[in-house]
């Protein structure tokens, strides 16, 4: 962990700390094991290998030892907790086993709990995590896209969802129709999660508001000069000086077709300061997809074969290296 | 590259130096076998380098 000695021994005394690179080694195998489907995932795991409790994402030290207290103070595997409920019914119960389910990339099961615990009269704002419940299961083709609509309302419409849930549940959403001919539940999304945003007191939720305003402008209103504008406003401050940021809103812009130029710079920048081969060819595969969509096919494939000397086992860049290859190859024959 | 989620929202804490530490487990192997000698749980954390 990149972290204090302080924090590092606080975990130490609840658990053994074992990080693991999903796209090394170990790693690789144990994502799949454990289905992860977002980075980063904890696990609280037995001797055995078995799931006892979970979560996704990074917070802020403090809540994070939070979590992971309670989580260390009642380990239970799902079939305990299950058989747990049956004997004591109760919504806090449900909404773990929905958790937990969820973890485990069974979606409509984690669906039908957090039911179980709405029923039950759960005072916790369980609307970003049926929404994500229902677009994880969308995405394995549970659900239509249509499914995903009102949970998607509820967040935004639901006066205990932060900016961050609200963005998450947009950016969701946007992942979900990424592609498709007909966004409108993307849009509608993005529309909803502006309003509600506007006028934000905090740094962060503007921020937000900006965000959703840059890709509502761009794409539900094709205005590709003001949805830049908005993008540079959604960045934190110092987002010049830092890679990931840099990187971010490169790709962005590459997929949204927009301020190409800015955004090969910024790409250029973020592989110059990045902090790590990993990261270099992950941005390095940014500006590569830049420079194609400028129509320099031959750098881009220079660029790709250069990240993947810094990042030799990565199936994303191998399948990027086929697909250059062959664009380089046409544009040569045609 | 998109990453899976946007590290300029979330607080950077864990990976990295993990396992650099003396005594720290380095595989799910290493790390059974201190939690069965400790009775603590593992905290497996999943994620990319970067």
């Amino acid at each position: 962990m990149k972290a204090s000695e302080s924090f590092r021994q606080d975990i130490a005394a609840q658990a053994i700390l074992l990080p693991m690179d999903a796209e090394q080694g170990e790693g690789i195998g144990l994502a799949r094991r454990y289905r992860v489907y977002a980075y980063p995932t904890f696990l609280l795991v037995d001797a055995e290998g078995i799931v006892l409790d979970g979560w996704l994402g990074y917070e802020a030290a403090e809540p994070f030892l939070i979590t992971l207290r309670e989580a260390a103070a009642a380990p239970q595997p799902l079939p305990e907790r299950r058989r747990a409920f049956r004997k004591a019914p109760s919504a806090a119960a449900a909404a773990k086993i929905a958790e937990l389910e969820q973890l485990g990339g069974a979606f409509g099961e984690a669906l039908a709990w957090y039911r179980r615990a709405q029923e039950l009269g759960s005072e916790a704002n369980l609307a970003p995590a049926i929404f994500e419940a229902v677009a994880r299961g969308q995405r394995e083709g549970l659900f239509g896209d249509l499914a995903l609509l009102e949970p998607a309302r509820q967040v935004i419409a639901e006066p205990r969802s932060s900016g961050r849930q609200i963005m998450e549940t947009v950016a969701l959403l946007g992942q979900a129709t990424q592609g498709k001919a007909d966004r409108s539940v993307y849009l509608d999304a993005l529309e909803r999660g502006a309003a509600r945003l506007a006028g934000a007191a905090s740094a962060e939720d503007q921020r937000y508001h900006a965000a959703l305003m840059a890709d509502h402008t761009l794409l539900g209103e094709g205005r590709s000069d003001e949805a830049f504008a908005w993008k540079q406003k959604s960045m934190a401050e110092g987002w010049r000086d830092q890679p990931a940021a840099l990187n971010e809103i490169a790709w962005w812009c590459f997929e949204g077709g927009v301020a190409l130029e800015d955004a090969e710079d910024f790409a250029r920048r973020g592989v110059a300061l990045a902090a790590s081969d990993g990261e270099k060819a992950n941005i390095m595969d940014t500006l590569a997809e830049l420079r194609n969509a400028r129509g320099d096919c031959d750098e881009a494939l220079e660029l790709i074969r250069e990240a993947l000397r810094l990042n030799p086992n990565s199936d994303y860049l191998k399948q990027q290296l086929a697909r250059f290859e062959k664009l380089a190859n046409e544009q040569k024959q045609g | 590259m998109k990453t899976l989620l946007a590290a300029s929202l979330l607080v950077a804490l864990t990976l990295a130096a993990g396992s650099a530490l003396a005594g720290t487990p380095g595989t799910l192997a290493e790390a059974s076998a201190q939690a069965a000698a400790s009775r603590q749980p593992i905290l497996l954390e999943i994620g990319t380098s970067w």
